[in-house]
């Protein structure tokens, strides 16, 4: 088998290799879907099902397609896909399968998916609930989905045109950490500050906004990526279909810079980052009373904000010929083992659940929650756990970008901007799932305990994510030469 | 002194009682604190001297005089002096307001206020921590000088007083980063290596919120503003310059808007462990700010200024004549870090060499007496339990409580105040109104990882005094906020 012989000996298969990139000429193509069903919908994002009564703002999916040319001559390429759910599990492979037939001569394993995290989406898994009674099953939707994400990967492809691009560091205080540290070591995500025991919040937050621009032969700006380490998930109670933040920001940059603009959102590492408010909350409350806007617009207004200032600077800098890479790998790290207390305590929680009636949603998904961590206990006398990961790296000029399927918290991410060689270092989560994920809580979380640490979250611990570190550094460093 | 606790106690419960809504009178002035000759430049371990025709910006004190007035009659008041220095030694405030008093009559001294903002390239106040200044300017003689300045400019702000109004408002500029590394052992070093496989993150969080209180004359035309960033300015930290490092620039930016005489006191939030250099993405950022031919100083500005109109765009909507307004001044004692036999043994090792040395260099004389104080410390500690002596300023004005504190206060007490505080909007002011030695107050999580800022040598109140503080800060605002 191809893939096997492509195997390192540290365990990563390259599905696409890539090595030190040469400037090239770059093509460019962007599409957007909407993928906005037309009937109600389960929406994802909480234990409980939510069925959709109205659409607040539409869901979409949006399509970046990259191509390298040396003296006429395709070199390598990518296609990009952020897509407004709140996440991903067996999705992009069927997607891969579904598309290879519309893109003949594309290598799908070059194609990726990102989900912004919206918790207004419409849910993709069917198993995700136990009933969905009228409303539109998932099984139904993501056929639906499919169809209209595979012409907007179509047209982006078949689109594609000499481009340039330019790319460029921002600023906007979006998302606030929510893991809450108490006196006594623990931690408890949006635990309250307000009590004489809170300590503080437990890790960084990180505000950096990281953008590309891209250009048609005049200049024209066709499509943009934003990485923005904060899940979109401000009215993530709702029962409307609501694409959160995206969508005020899209709509706000398609007005200033034309209707046919494409807007890739991205979430950065934000395993423990929010939008809601953490602290201050009366302060900036006042302040969106003022600017008469609701967190949702505030957040867009920022983001917008910084969007606009980097690009005053960014394009003074624009490349029609760069670099470029994209290297796709998978590899194996360790699952997270859980000890015999965890254990314990995962079946007391099903124990609980098993008693109450799972025709109830919540009580459907807390009972497989904790049956899941009860298997994995299990399975684990057997075998040592493991969980595989698709990463895509890719070099764009001076920026590195670099995906990974977790909700991954910030210190990881730290440890790869401290460490990556390229100028700009954009970090994607929540892509190229090939499997369920989840949170993939550091050191200190896991000490501190609480939902998104424990290992119920989580099926890939600290060791784990110091391996994810390791693995995307080398993939960086391999495409920059260093 | 104990006369004179008590004294501060009792006037802090009569402001409270008076706040209510009164007229606001509002004063504001600025002295020009450079000296016309070299001087010691303090921040860092080893003496820097300036050269008088090498400034890089001018040093100042901005002074804000406030005063409430209930039918005519004077209620509260207070006199805020933001100095562009870093750090306010012992005994410099009490000295300052002894040296005003005078010339501020029937002002009470207990209500004015100093604070550092903590610039790296500010005149030396403290004339015991170098050996040998050369031909510069001593302390001593500089103390003079600036208490001459500052008088002047205190009786200016007080004295032209007037009906105004005011308005406040929160806004975001990313300003600082975290400064201490965490690694694999669990070992924390301030601005340590990230690029190394055992690094494991930043310690503790950041924060980059704003807090900004616009003051205007009765016309409504802008007199003065108070800006509070939670990063020390100390971006040009080892320079031999004077300079007032981003203040300058944001002053400079605002008076080209505002007018010449734009009184602006820039304060720094708990930022014990922030910089404003970069620590993360260096690259990136170094880049962005060759794009737009700024240092990191004037970006720093840049951001902080943009804030600043963000900010006022929206609350300019919200000015306020009449406000709750009052001013509660404790002192109290908080329990001091006591040193271990680990931390003494570790003191006496680096100590002893130093003091066996002829002749000390760079900054072996400041690192001596460092370590000899810690030394000193412990011996202290063996016939009486430390204890350190706070001067803390709360005030009330409308929403907006300020609660001052003397140390480089690490982000988590912050984020305590902030998340119990009754106010609408809390403004922490570190560096400010120092009757002891100010040093760091490292957090429970800095005290295990170690490392400079978070040893014994860095901080004279660790983590226990660190919430008495947290809880004496809450009380005074809730007895502000009391309804």
């Amino acid at each position: 088998m191809k893939m096997k012989s492509l195997s390192l000996a540290a365990g990563a298969v390259i599905l696409a290799s890539a090595g030190v990139a040469s400037a090239a000429e770059l093509w460019i193509g962007a599409a957007q879907a909407d993928i906005t069903p037309d009937r109600p919908i389960s929406l994802s994002g909480q234990f409980y099902n939510r069925i959709s009564t109205n659409v607040m703002s539409r869901c979409m999916a949006n399509v970046l397609a990259l191509e390298s040319r040396d003296n006429g001559t395709p070199v390598d390429c990518a296609i990009l896909i952020s897509l407004d759910v709140v996440s991903l599990r067996d999705t992009q492979e069927e997607f891969k399968r579904y598309i290879a037939n519309r893109l003949p001569g594309f290598d799908t394993n070059k194609l990726f998916l990102a989900a912004t995290h919206t918790h207004t989406g419409p849910t993709l898994a069917q198993t995700n609930f136990n009933n969905y009674g009228n409303a539109m099953q998932p099984r139904e939707y993501v056929p639906f989905m499919f169809e209209r994400m595979g012409d907007a990967v179509a047209k982006a492809w078949e689109s594609r045109k000499p481009g340039a691009v330019a790319w460029g560091l921002g600023h906007a205080v979006v998302g606030a950490n929510r893991r809450v540290a108490y006196a006594n070591g623990t931690s408890v995500m949006y635990g309250k500050t307000n009590v004489p025991e809170f300590r503080g919040l437990e890790g960084w937050e990180d505000h950096a906004v990281d953008i590309l621009y891209f250009f048609d032969a005049g200049r024209k700006l066709v499509a943009t990526t934003i990485a923005v380490p904060c899940p979109s998930q401000t009215v993530e109670h709702l029962c409307e279909v609501s694409a959160d933040y995206w969508h005020p920001v899209r709509e706000e940059l398609c007005k200033k810079h034309g209707a046919d603009l494409v807007v890739l959102g991205f979430c950065a590492p934000a395993g423990d980052q929010v939008p809601r408010l953490m602290l201050r909350n009366a302060a900036e409350e006042r302040m969106q009373r003022l600017r008469k806007l609701n967190r949702l617009q505030e957040l867009a207004r920022r983001i917008v904000d910084t969007f606009e200032e980097t690009w005053e600077v960014a394009q003074v800098d624009i490349r029609a010929d760069v670099p470029f890479a994209h290297r796709v790998e998978r590899f194996e790290v360790p699952g997270r083992k859980l000890t015999d207390k965890e254990y314990a305590e995962a079946k007391k929680g099903y124990e609980e659940y098993s008693k109450k009636d799972d025709k109830i949603a919540e009580v459907y998904g807390r009972k497989n929650w904790f049956k899941r961590t009860l298997d994995r206990y299990e399975a684990q006398q057997k075998a040592v756990p493991k969980g595989t990961i698709e990463m895509h790296v890719l070099r764009i000029g001076d920026v590195a970008i670099a995906t990974n399927p977790f909700e991954l918290f910030v210190d990881y991410a730290m440890r790869i901007q401290g460490r990556s060689p390229a100028g700009q270092t954009v970090l994607i989560q929540l892509a190229s799932p090939v499997g369920t994920n989840g949170y993939l809580p550091s050191e200190r979380a896991v000490a501190g305990g609480g939902y998104s640490a424990v290992p119920q979250s989580s099926q890939i611990g600290p060791e784990g994510g110091q391996m994810l570190v390791e693995h995307t550094l080398a993939a960086i460093r391999r495409l920059f030469g260093k | 002194m104990k006369k004179f606790l008590i004294f501060l106690t009792m006037a802090a419960v009569m402001t409270v009682a008076g706040a209510r809504a009164a007229e606001l009178w509002i004063g504001a002035a600025e002295a020009d604190i450079t000296p016309d000759r070299p001087v010691s430049l303090t921040g860092q371990f080893h003496v820097r001297v300036s050269s008088t025709n090498n400034i890089l910006s001018r040093c100042k004190a901005n002074v804000l005089a406030v005063e409430s007035r209930e039918q005519g009659q004077p209620s509260d008041c207070a006199i805020l002096i933001a100095c562009d220095v870093c750090y306010l030694p012992k005994a410099i405030q009490s000295r300052f307001r002894e040296h005003v008093a005078a010339r501020l009559k029937g002002f009470d001294a207990s209500k004015l206020l100093l604070t550092a903002t903590h610039t790296h390239t500010g005149p030396a106040l403290d004339q015991g921590w170098y050996d040998d200044l050369g031909g510069a300017m001593p302390p001593e003689e500089y103390v003079d000088f600036f208490f001459a300045r500052l008088a002047e400019a205190a009786a200016k702000a007080w004295t032209g007083r007037k009906p105004g109004s005011m308005a406040w408002g929160l806004g975001h500029a990313v300003t600082s980063q975290n400064r201490r590394s965490v690694y694999a052992d669990g070992s924390a070093a301030m601005y340590g290596p990230t690029g190394k496989p055992e690094f494991r993150g930043l310690e503790g969080g950041e924060n980059h919120t704003v807090d900004f209180l616009f003051f205007l004359d009765a016309d409504r035309k802008p007199l003065a503003t108070a800006i509070t960033v939670a990063c020390s300015a100390q971006v040009d930290e080892g320079l031999s310059q004077l300079h007032a490092d981003y203040w300058g620039d944001v002053r400079d930016e605002l008076r080209r808007r505002y007018g010449e005489k734009y009184v602006v006191l820039g304060f720094c939030g708990p930022a014990g462990d922030l910089v404003p250099r970069a620590i993360l993405r260096k690259s990136a950022e170094a880049r962005m700010e060759q794009l737009r031919k700024l240092n990191r100083r004037q970006e720093l500005a840049r951001r902080i200024v943009r804030a600043y109109e963000s900010t006022w765009d929206v609350v300019k909507g919200d000015v306020r004549t009449e406000l709750a307004f009052a001013h509660r001044v404790e002192r109290f004692e908080l329990p001091g870090r006591k040193i271990t036999d680990l931390e003494y043994e570790t003191a006496k090792r680096n100590y002893e060499p130093l003091a066996a040395k002829a002749k000390l260099v760079g900054g072996e004389a400041a690192h001596k007496n460092w370590y000899k104080r810690t030394i000193a410390r412990y011996e202290a500690q063996k016939t009486a339990e430390p204890r350190h002596e706070v001067e803390m300023h709360a005030l009330r004005l409308g929403d907006v409580a300020i609660a001052t504190n003397p140390f480089e206060l690490f982000l988590d007490y912050g984020m305590r105040i902030q998340a119990r505080s009754p106010a609408g909007q809390t403004v922490l002011i570190q560096l400010a109104s120092p009757v002891d030695d100010a040093t760091y107050l490292p957090s429970e999580r800095a005290t295990k990882g170690g490392g400079y800022s978070a040893v014994p040598e860095s901080s004279l109140v660790g983590p226990e005094g660190g919430q008495a503080l947290v809880e004496r800060t809450l009380t005074a605002i809730n007895a502000l906020f009391k309804k």
